[in-house]
């Protein structure tokens, strides 16, 4: 029994350090993040205009809170969502302020969710959390100043690509329960088909798809979605699988964007900080070619004198 | 000896091989880049930490997301993604309910605006939500605020006029998938709203 728990804790550990990115990478992630924070906030403010009947929380948390917020509420929530973000950019206490924007997040997600949609923005709410633990403030921070010690945390990582997994899975698994792996239904092409018969929102390419009539196209289409949703749980324990399964959720999420008008690229810097090996070895291959270049040039001088 | 070196690179982490609990196993402390030496006993105990902490956080993130599936409306926070829903039928028929809102008003006029017009104080991806629930179901109320605010949207439609009557139309049909256009048909619900 001890020599299978031995075992396990080594495979853990040996991931952990698999996923772990280096201390400035993650900082520039952290950077990236707070600045997407700081120039792209989400309008909360709506919620204090339209009448008090439309909040119905949902289960959860929130269905404690029985009215909804007032125009104070949602400005307070929403400078502190400034605030938060404008000092995990300058590094300054980052892991308190870290999980404090955290909880500001799902604070004001909770209470626009309590008016009907869900718009399933919870890894993007919760990321500072994780990131915190991994340790985005070590480096390129007031806090690497004070305490310069540039320290990056593989744990916190793995437990954050298991969130990841276990929430695209989430999406894979009604979607196997309700007709997507049936070869005779087209579910990809029906929700585009029902965009563009409301012709309320609508992806640029749209129109275009509809004109594509083979159903190979189609059902490869839906196939496609599920694999690329539900294989993470298994390629988790892969780091090179999770990283090529995270590229081909980026390019599934620019499919939807373009298909079905969906935005969900503020979910890409939720994925970065799993390429640090990637951006390493192109950095590596960078610096590789420039010394090259250096030297053929350098051979070259001396040649001709 | 230690197995950890230096990260020599600016975006890898440092690589500590194959660190394991055995004897042979390092007795450098590969964990956040710290290089002091911590006895392997040590080490051992902190990995089990993490094997327990991983394994119960793995048991969290999937009763968290059966919990989430059981309820319904899906509750928050919870980790979970959209998952669309239920794909069409084997006849390339995806059930959809077509929605018409007209507001009439007192010189006689009628506009037929889109959900996301009338309902153009809430973000755009709640608009149609809150309107079902408001205007098309069973468990919300029209109360008071609610006209006030109703005929506000309609005045702002009509651009000025004074409207007197709104009506929620729903046709409950599909969309033919191959040519992305609703079928005739289907059974109407309406519901009018004096204001």
């Amino acid at each position: 029994m001890n020599s299978i728990v031995d075992r396990l804790s080594v495979f853990v550990d040996s991931l952990s350090n698999r996923y772990r990115a280096g201390a400035f990478y993650l900082s520039g992630v952290r950077i990236l993040f707070a600045l997407h924070v700081l120039l792209f906030p989400i309008d909360w403010t709506w919620m204090a205009r339209v009448p008090a009947a439309f909040f119905h929380p949902r289960p959860g948390f929130f269905q404690f809170v029985h009215e909804p917020p007032t125009m104070n509420v949602v400005l307070v929530l929403s400078v502190l969502r400034a605030l938060f973000a404008l000092v995990i950019l300058v590094g300054f206490q980052t892991f308190s302020a870290s999980i404090a924007l955290s909880a500001v997040l799902i604070s004001g997600a909770g209470l626009s969710y309590s008016y009907g949609k869900l718009d399933h923005f919870i890894l993007y709410e919760s990321f500072p959390i994780f990131m915190a633990f991994a340790g985005w403030g070590a480096a390129l921070s007031l806090d690497s100043r004070r305490h310069p010690v540039r320290t990056a945390h593989g744990f916190p990582m793995l437990l954050w690509a298991v969130t990841v997994a276990f929430a695209l899975f989430t999406a894979a698994l009604p979607k196997a329960l309700g007709g997507w792996l049936n070869p005779a239904r087209e579910a990809s092409r029906g929700y585009i088909a029902r965009d563009l018969a409301d012709g309320q929102k609508v992806g640029a390419l749209a129109p275009i798809l509809m004109d594509v009539h083979s159903d190979v196209f189609w059902k490869s289409f839906d196939y496609a979605t599920l694999f690329a949703e539900g294989w993470l749980v298994f390629a988790v324990f892969v780091p090179t699988f999770f990283r090529l399964g995270l590229a081909l959720i980026v390019a599934f999420h620019i499919g939807v964007y373009l298909s079905l008008g969906i935005d969900f690229f503020a979910y890409l810097f939720l994925y970065l900080p799993f390429f640090a090996p990637v951006v390493d070895a192109v950095h590596r291959w960078l610096v590789r070619a420039r010394v090259r270049r250096r030297v053929v040039a350098g051979e070259a001088h001396w040649r001709t004198g | 000896m230690g197995r950890c070196r230096k990260p020599d690179s600016f975006s890898s982490g440092d690589v500590c091989g194959k660190a394991g609990l055995s004897s042979d196993r390092t007795e450098s402390s590969c964990d956040a880049g710290r290089y002091k030496r911590v006895p392997s006993a040590k080490l051992a105990l902190k990995s089990r930490r993490r094997l327990l902490f991983l394994a119960a956080f793995g048991v969290f993130v999937a009763v968290q997301g059966f919990y989430s599936f059981e309820l319904s409306p899906e509750p928050y926070p919870s980790i979970r993604m959209p998952s669309f829903g239920v794909a069409p039928d084997t006849e390339g028929h995806f059930r959809s309910r077509v929605l018409t809102i007209s507001i009439r008003y007192e010189d006689g006029s009628v506009v037929f605006p889109m959900a996301s017009e009338l309902m153009q104080d809430f973000r755009f991806s709640a608009a149609r939500p809150s309107l079902d629930y408001m205007f098309l179901g069973e468990e919300a109320r029209v109360d008071d605020q609610v006209l006030r605010w109703l005929r506000k949207q309609g005045t702002r439609l009509g651009n000025g006029s004074e409207p007197t009557v709104i009506t929620f139309s729903v046709r409950a049909t599909s969309v033919d998938i191959r040519t992305a256009k609703y079928l005739p048909g289907g059974e109407i619900q309406e519901r009018q709203i004096r204001l």
